[in-house]
């Protein structure tokens, strides 16, 4: 992965928008590590110029490290294994967010369990694509409330008006 | 070098400078690249009363007039998409390539709610002769609105949208971290003859602007993208109100591996999808939890 800058077409990941970011992904990585996860990439900034920080990958976090509590906000990546799909969707919705959500799989059964099961606003299968125009987007619990774009999207920009009028 | 475009505050169809301005930062070199202004309780009255003159103007104007200011603006700013990706790039960070999609995301909510606008359809209800009973929607009012600076074009343009097909006018305070979208999107409505006061644009301190404006008696609805930390405390300021919101907030977000798929393919497909915006969207996949017969393999 190119880490640079934005206007070299070259670059595939740019920095980080601003230096909060940094300070965010390297206290969250010390507590990953230091709970024992195994880092499997990145981890560290990238110069001391600029706010870049490499595609990050951590595996085996303990579900109390912050960084699978906290939304990390930059390119971390946390990965552990599951049993089964019941104990993925029971992890999946633990935290207090649920805006989006994806799923990986080929059965139609699992997709409609997954589909069902999860506690998030957006839901993709097979797909990392979380929203486009035409589909109602936003999350649930404290991911927020209402929708975005689709059918609903005015909704909030309106109010009902309901007029009686008995005709004389 | 400046490449950022003059940063100004967009009030009542004018452009205007703040008596104070802060920095604005190219994050590949920390280099100071633009100055934006800071409203101050002046500009944020003048927004207020401009927004105001605004609604009463868009909310009488038809949704088929609506929707051809909204076009006409979507196409200028595909028309101006090189421009408007260098200035994102430029504040912001994200590659040049995914700059263009997101000018092109932004003006694909515009294309989508000025067709929207068109079919806010109501409905009459059948009763016994004699009565009619008729439920309208109508736009809400004026909206405030707060975009964040990880999509500062189609975020603001997210919230814009809605609220001008709508027939709602809209104070909108876009990040001050990354101008340049807001700022082209006001331009391009400006170009494309939206009427003044419907869309205003301010800079500033955030925690000010959002306690002056959202108390204001003309202030209907208040349009937040960003943490869940700052949504709660708007979502709380508004409730004082009785004042509706919608938030868009944070996300942690959790991908379900199961073991009837290819790990490697979804492995590599998750992590090009990861460094999207250097993994800086709400909706980034981040929690990945891979069923344990696939694991060491993903």
């Amino acid at each position: 992965m190119t880490v640079g800058n934005g206007i070299d077409s070259n670059t595939q990941m740019g920095p980080l928008a601003n230096h909060r970011r940094i300070e965010a992904l390297e206290t969250l990585v010390a507590d990953a590590k230091a709970k024992g996860a195994r880092v499997l990439a990145g981890g560290e900034r990238l110069g001391n110029r600029g706010y870049f920080f490499p595609l990050t990958v951590l595996a085996d976090l303990p579900d109390d490290a912050r960084a699978m509590r906290e939304e990390p906000f930059g390119p971390l990546a946390l990965i552990n294994p599951v049993s089964s799909i019941d104990e993925a969707i029971e992890k999946a919705n633990a935290l207090p967010f649920g805006l989006a959500a994806y799923a990986f799989t080929r059965s139609a059964r699992n997709a409609d369990r997954l589909a069902e099961g999860i506690e998030a606003g957006n839901v993709s299968i097979n797909t990392l694509e979380a929203s486009v125009a035409e589909t109602p987007f936003g999350g649930v619990k404290e991911s927020g409330n209402g929708r975005e774009g689709g059918m609903e999207g005015l909704s909030h920009y309106t109010f009902v008006k309901k007029v009686s009028h008995r005709m004389m | 070098m400046t490449q950022d475009p003059d940063l100004q505050l967009y009030i009542g169809g004018a452009w205007r400078k703040a008596a104070e301005a802060q920095p604005v930062l190219n994050p590949a070199d920390e280099s100071v690249i633009g100055m934006v202004p800071v409203a101050s309780r002046s500009d944020l009255d003048a927004a207020l009363a401009a927004a105001a003159d605004g609604f009463r103007t868009w909310s009488r104007t038809s949704p088929a007039k609506r929707a051809e200011v909204m076009l006409r603006a979507a196409r200028l700013m595909r028309e101006r998409i090189e421009e408007i990706a260098y200035a994102i790039t430029l504040e912001h960070g994200k590659p040049i390539a995914e700059a263009r999609l997101e000018v092109i995301r932004g003006c694909e909510f515009f294309e989508w709610d000025a067709a929207e606008c068109q079919r806010i359809y109501g409905r009459v209800i059948p009763s016994e002769p004699g009565i009619r009973y008729i439920v309208m929607h109508q736009p809400i009012g004026m909206v405030a609105a707060f975009s964040p600076w990880n999509f500062p074009m189609s975020r603001p343009a997210r919230k814009i949208g809605g609220a001008l097909a709508a027939g709602c006018s809209i104070i909108l305070k876009a990040a001050e971290e990354t101008p340049a979208g807001a700022i082209h999107i006001a331009r391009a409505f400006h170009d494309a003859g939206l009427p003044p006061g419907v869309l205003n644009l301010v800079f500033g301190v955030p925690s000010e602007i959002s306690e002056y404006l959202i108390p204001r008696g003309q202030i209907r609805l208040i349009a937040f993208t960003g943490s869940t930390a700052v949504g709660k405390k708007l979502t709380e300021m508004a409730a004082r109100h009785i004042k509706p919101v919608l938030m868009e907030l944070g996300g942690h977000a959790p991908v379900i591996v199961c073991d009837d798929v290819d790990p490697v393919a979804t492995a590599i497909t998750s992590a090009i999808r990861k460094a999207r915006n250097s993994g800086q969207v709400c909706t980034s996949p981040t929690r990945f939890y891979v069923q344990k017969s696939i694991y060491d393999a993903f």
